[in-house]
């Protein structure tokens, strides 16, 4: 049933048969066994948050499903982020939590608008370790089914010098153009840096990183730092995982500065403004759990549909769903 | 003119780019988990038939393709041309070899097309999403062999080879999903 993962994102050849209802079932039960195993044996405990709130991220770049619910129009979480760091000032513990999210609009072969989100949160560790469990917990969840090496840990600044051959602290819309141009995107002038810079990463060098091992990307630009803290030499201390041309986790040392996230979320709402979007009101347990005092940590999610695909070989992640949306 | 946003692109949809109009052969969309989404969209050029690939921003609009989509029965051809006619108003079409393109592997007669015409030339002929077809040669079938996921290939009336299952016979009738070229099922007479 296992493929090569270098061929799991791509079509799989005409006679191998891809895995059916029955076995895709199952290895969604055994990923998740693994995980509840993992995490126990660390002392994480498991919690669950709500997925229907009042408000939701601001982030310029996701569409939130709208739901009616008691009357009012709500929002279903597009990650549980902001409910898991209110939990984490009042628990002060490590926490996990595997639920669904939603993400209007979002419909491809490697996305779809609902997916299963692990997100966990370590008190007073940094995102540098966290990247060390994170290899280790998708090593546990796809070592058995695929073969990998050593797994490699890059700079941002590094995967677009060596792929991109530019700088992106310094590099301007040109050189972006350019490294488009040489791989084989024609695109519109006048687009953001930010906008070359995500299409680059995400299919550019997120395609042409080797594919028989976990490759961490970390310290992205101040520009894409999101809800991660920004350090004195101007990276954001922001992860990505990538495996079989993928990308499977984002993760970050946790902004907890209440002034700075306040910023944060007026620039989003700048930036939604701009882009013809609702302007989003921010959570107020988020705000109010940074006011109190969150402690410092790193937190990550990571997309289990993407693990269950490398670790089935299905080449869809809309195949994985048991029904459904078209 | 209509136009579409980009969250209703799919295969098939008409758009018109730099003055042309083209056909979206395969719509990608990707998306970093933080930042911009685009779609990545493989588009062919309906007056050349040249191939491009185009990448927008998710959430642009691209105006539509001032050509009409009409579902006309295929009559026969001549070799040379494919003759359509739209049963609406008996009118008859006929599409050249290059406008009909890879159609024609799945067309025996009577089938319901979808002809595109601009300013009333026959552009593009999308065939049924399935089409019945029989087997006219395939290396003799192994019985009871239906697990192990083994494939040969076999002709078609038309002429289309398609990969099928060790068990199916020569004669037989297959559903083939014209949209990939695969084998759906066995038709039972």
């Amino acid at each position: 049933m296992m493929q090569d993962p270098a061929i799991a994102a791509d079509a799989a050849p005409a006679a191998s048969r891809p895995p059916g209802f029955v076995q895709i079932q199952q290895a969604r039960a055994h990923l998740y066994a693994k995980v509840r195993e993992f995490f126990k044996a660390r002392d994480v405990l498991e919690v669950e948050t709500p997925a229907i709130h009042h408000t939701t991220a601001t982030d310029p770049h996701i569409d939130s499903v709208k739901v009616t619910c008691n009357g009012r129009s709500q929002f279903l979480h597009t990650s549980p982020e902001y409910a898991m760091k209110g939990l984490l000032a009042r628990l002060g513990c490590d926490i996990y939590q595997l639920c669904r999210v939603f993400r209007d609009g979002e419909s491809g072969r490697f996305h779809d608008v609902e997916f299963t989100m692990l997100e966990w949160y370590r008190l007073h560790w940094s995102y540098r370790d966290l990247m060390q469990e994170v290899d280790a917990l998708v090593r546990q969840l796809l070592g058995e089914r695929l073969p990998l090496q050593a797994s490699r840990f890059v700079s941002y600044q590094e995967v677009f010098g060596q792929y991109c051959g530019l700088d992106p602290w310094s590099a301007g819309r040109e050189d972006y153009r350019r490294a488009c141009r040489q791989a084989g995107l024609s695109l519109p002038a006048q687009w953001s840096v930010d906008a070359y810079q995500a299409l680059l990463l995400d299919h550019v060098i997120a395609t042409r990183l080797p594919r028989d091992c976990l490759i961490f990307v970390h310290d992205f630009p101040p520009a894409q730092a999101s809800l991660a803290r920004i350090n004195d030499r101007q990276r954001a201390e922001r992860f990505e995982l990538y495996a079989g041309g993928l990308e499977l986790a984002n993760g970050y040392q946790e902004l907890v500065d209440a002034n700075e996230q306040q910023r944060r979320f007026e620039a989003d709402n700048r930036k939604r403004k701009a882009l013809g979007k609702e302007v989003l009101k921010a959570d107020p347990a988020f705000i109010e759990a940074l006011e109190r005092g969150l402690p410092d940590c790193a937190g990550v999610a990571v997309g289990m549909d993407r693990v269950l695909m490398l670790a089935t070989g299905v080449d869809d992640i809309r195949k994985l769903r048991s029904s459904g949306l078209d | 003119m209509a136009s579409y946003h980009t969250n209703e692109f799919r295969a098939g949809l008409k758009l018109s780019l730099d003055g042309d109009p083209y056909a979206i052969i395969e719509n990608e969309f990707v998306k970093p988990g933080k930042g911009q989404a685009f779609n990545r969209v493989k588009l062919r050029n309906l007056k050349t038939g040249r191939v491009i690939d185009r990448t927008f921003k998710s959430g642009e609009s691209v105006e539509g393709a001032d050509v009409v989509d009409t579902d006309m029965q295929y009559l026969y051809n001549d070799g040379g041309h494919w003759h359509f006619m739209d049963p609406v108003s008996y009118e008859q079409y006929a599409a050249p070899r290059a406008v009909v393109g890879e159609a024609a592997l799945w067309l025996k007669g009577q089938e319901t097309c979808c002809v595109t015409l601009l300013d009333g030339e026959p552009l593009a002929v999308t065939p049924p999403n399935f089409v019945e077809l029989q087997i006219t040669e395939t290396d003799p079938g192994v019985r009871g062999d239906t697990a192990t996921g083994g494939v040969k290939p076999a002709t078609l009336e038309t002429g289309a080879v398609v990969k099928v299952p060790l068990f199916i016979e020569e004669g037989e009738v297959l559903r083939i999903d014209t949209r990939t070229a695969e084998y759906v099922s066995r038709v039972k007479e």
